[in-house]
């Protein structure tokens, strides 16, 4: 699944690690959304969504529709 | 958020994966000393460090989703390598063919089950538990290997 994470988080100047921080996990798993390599659960894409103050659809991109 | 003064760190959470890389090197270890080595102790530490690695697997309720999902995936391929191996002493013990009627008849009457007979490696429950235990570190890795891959596809 696609999703603007990086780009949300450089827009802020934030690290990968400030950011894990701010989400409760860990900068692995920052990396791992960032980059597609692991799709964040319905409550971490909640508390991303809150984070950033914008809709989840507008975060994550499911290529599907 | 309400302030939880044993919540994990980033230093934590980094650690678990690093954990589980030190964890799977020391099972490849432990069990390359158990095939040449079976008689020494040398590698107790391994065997340590190998055991910390599993149980943090499963006591995994502080780590984050990530590493519960990579975990979850070597639980599967533990599963997966225990079914094998129960399906296939099911097989040999069902549709036994090296039994034969004349062994019965002629021979002592003792009939020599297949799954008797395997190399005695395979019924030692600790060389099993080694095998399970790489099992799961190679399904860890697996699930590594795998998101980087869709990763660098996308990309």
């Amino acid at each position: 699944m696609k999703n603007r994470l990086k780009v949300l988080r450089a827009e802020r100047n934030w690290s990968q690690a400030e950011l894990a921080m701010r989400l409760d996990v860990s900068r692995q798993a920052v990396n791992a959304i960032e980059t597609g390599k692991h799709d964040p659960s319905l409550p971490l894409a909640f508390r991303i969504a809150r984070l950033f103050a914008l809709p989840i659809e507008t975060i994550f991109d499911d290529e599907q529709g | 958020m309400p302030y939880d003064p044993k919540a994990p760190t980033q230093a934590d959470r980094s650690r678990a994966y690093l954990m589980m890389w030190f964890g799977g090197a020391a099972t490849i270890v432990v069990a390359a000393q158990y095939i040449i080595a079976p008689a020494s102790d040398a590698f107790g530490i391994g065997l340590g460090l190998s055991v910390g690695s599993l149980l943090g697997s499963v006591i995994a309720w502080r780590a984050d989703e990530y590493f519960r999902s990579l975990c979850a995936m070597g639980h599967r391929w533990a599963i997966g390598l225990v079914a094998a191996y129960l399906f296939a002493l099911f097989v040999m013990r069902t549709f036994d063919l090296s039994h034969s009627p004349g062994e019965q008849t002629v021979a002592s009457g003792v009939r020599e089950n297949a799954a008797r007979t395997l190399p005695a490696m395979l019924h030692d429950a600790y060389f099993l538990c080694l095998a399970t235990a790489l099992a799961f570190h190679a399904g860890y890795a697996s699930a590594w290997v795998r998101g980087r891959r869709e990763a660098d596809e996308e990309a």
